[in-house]
């Protein structure tokens, strides 16, 4: 199934490695025009961020576009009607979107890391953990995809979703900046919880408890999964 | 039997009765054909059995075992072919029918042989590696059927195959499929085309606003229209509307008239025809012997349904 994935996005996927990469790069290189001097712990927020950033639009953009295009096209009649199990179609998408991004993700905290002039703190759970984010974000668009009773509404969702995202999700900086309504918010959203996990396990010293924020990311997972599971397995 | 559905009903949300209490019954090795216009059920009835769509009551069994409980039976022993066009974009076509024949359980080197069996035996050749989206949609359809069929399975399941196919191909696949079936797999297949569906099925079940309104082989659908004749006339254009005779079974307004006759009336018929045409009413007229679509437009009520490809062959003209 991987392959069939990998086949049928072959013409499209080196573009999007490249304009991941270019997003990624450019978001940590252009954030810094925006402060005039910047501190050891912003920049290590803003690295870390364009990291969180990519693996959220990952599975909140590119991920919900392909499903609303495959829903168009009537792709999953066909799909579905053949003898594999539901589980592998979520993780040969998965697999196939994450090798997609890596790049974009290895190129933020490398140019960043270059930029600022701070050596990255890398720990050995930075792999599962931006995997465990990037899975998280699969889930969740791919839910909302699915759910969504058409293209263009997946479209719309996706747009407000990456544009709040931006603005108003302590991703790029600590979430006490927000107003306390809005902190509320995020203490129920997965947003923040991403972020701090990213950046718990890449940089040191900046996040108190990494295992709260995997734990929480860790639930929107099962969460969303469990969505899905419901979704592929509706009948009409 | 392979396939045994009974008392099926899917009430779709919006209230529309697409299937309405459907019974039916396919043997191993049978081709079998839902006719029925367009918006029949035919396609909800199929989904229903690959186990895309749940009923909303009746039972589905597939070789044995209750479909509607475990869909999983269903999509290992069925292989499908959508009505809607197969996901090849970025694929070209020996990948795709290749990787299907893979997913359905093949190996590697059984797939691959399969696959260029059948782009030989469909003279598809020249698009074997072309990707998906650059193909036509007769080519897109034929690859389709080859991955529906690349590893069938104890039944496969074609939602209109003929759709946009040529009619060499046409007939490359028909005789395809009668192959499949003579080496035991059975074949349930969906068209709306009655003259392909009386030479290709063994029996066949006609379909109309969600309900069976007959079953069985082409011949005795056909009935008492069997060793009839079908009288067609162009009237004039300026023609009032001309009144037949009693014993002519007509089904269809307008111009152009259809009309079924009895056997023993074929020689009153001829002779009315010519009259009116002498009269100027009658532009043209032709007989050609009846045949299921006289059956199928009687079951149906409305001659709208044919396409005008799908008219006999007359075996007169008098103009």
């Amino acid at each position: 199934m991987t392959k069939w994935q990998l086949l049928s996005l072959r013409a499209i996927l080196p573009f999007i490695v490249v304009i991941q990469l270019i997003i990624a790069g450019g978001t940590v290189y252009g954030l810094g025009y925006l402060f005039p001097q910047i501190d050891p712990v912003s920049a290590r927020y803003i690295v870390t961020g364009a990291v969180t950033m990519t693996l959220i639009a990952l599975g909140l953009t590119l991920v919900p576009q392909h499903i609303a295009q495959m829903k168009q096209k009537e792709t999953f009649d066909y799909l579905w009607s053949l003898p594999i199990p539901r589980v592998v179609f979520l993780a040969s998408d998965f697999v196939v979107w994450t090798a997609a991004v890596a790049p974009g993700v290895a190129a933020a905290l490398l140019i960043g890391s270059n930029r600022y002039g701070f050596s990255l703190d890398m720990t050995v759970w930075a792999v599962p953990a931006f995997l465990l984010v990037a899975l998280t974000s699969v889930t969740v668009g791919m839910s909302i995809a699915h759910l969504s009773p058409s293209p263009m509404l997946t479209g719309i969702i996706t747009n407000v979703v990456i544009f709040s995202l931006f603005l108003f999700s302590p991703v790029n900086f600590p979430v006490e900046r927000l107003p306390e309504w809005l902190q509320a918010v995020h203490k129920v959203l997965p947003i923040v919880y991403m972020a701090d996990l990213v950046r718990g396990t890449a940089t040191s010293g900046i996040v108190d408890d990494v295992g709260r924020a995997a734990l929480a990311v860790g639930a929107w997972c099962v969460a969303t999964t469990a969505i899905l599971f419901v979704v592929f397995t509706r009948r009409g | 039997m392979v396939l045994k559905i009974t008392d099926l009903v899917k009430v779709y949300r919006g209230g529309t009765r697409a299937n309405d209490g459907i019974s039916m019954f396919v043997e191993p090795g049978e081709i079998y054909g839902l006719l029925g216009p367009n918006g029949a059920g035919k396609t909800t009835l199929v989904k229903q059995v690959v186990g895309l769509v749940a009923p909303t009551s009746g039972t589905i069994e597939l070789d044995g075992v209750d479909v509607v409980r475990k869909p999983q039976w269903a999509r290992r022993t069925a292989s499908f072919q959508p009505q809607s066009t197969v996901p090849i974009d970025g694929l070209t076509a020996f990948e795709a029918i290749q990787l299907t024949g893979r997913l359905r359980g093949l190996d590697s080197r059984t797939a691959s042989a399969r696959t260029r069996e059948l782009i030989a035996a469909l003279e598809i050749e020249e698009w074997t590696d072309r990707p998906g989206q650059s193909l036509s949609g007769g080519v897109r359809r034929l690859v389709g059927f080859c991955m529906g069929v690349v590893a069938p399975g104890k039944i496969a399941i074609l939602d209109e195959p003929t759709n946009d196919v040529d009619p060499l191909r046409r007939r490359h696949l028909w005789k395809w499929i009668r192959n499949l079936a003579d080496s035991g797999t059975t074949v349930l297949l969906v068209t709306h085309n009655v003259l392909e569906a009386e030479k290709a099925v063994d029996r066949l079940a006609v379909i109309d606003k969600g309900r069976v309104l007959a079953s069985g082989t082409p011949g005795a659908l056909k009935g008492e229209t069997a060793g009839g004749l079908r009288l067609e006339l162009a009237t004039a254009h300026d023609a009032a509307p001309l009144a037949l005779p009693a014993t002519f079974r007509a089904y269809s307004a307008g111009r152009r008239i259809r009309a079924s006759i009895p056997a023993e009336d074929v020689t009153d018929a001829i002779e009315w025809a010519a009259a009116r045409q002498r009269e100027g009413v009658v532009e043209e007229y032709s007989l050609a012997p009846a045949s299921l679509e006289d059956a199928y437009v009687r079951m149906i009520g409305r001659a709208d349904v044919l396409e005008e490809s799908q008219v006999g062959k007359p075996i007169a003209t008098v103009a």
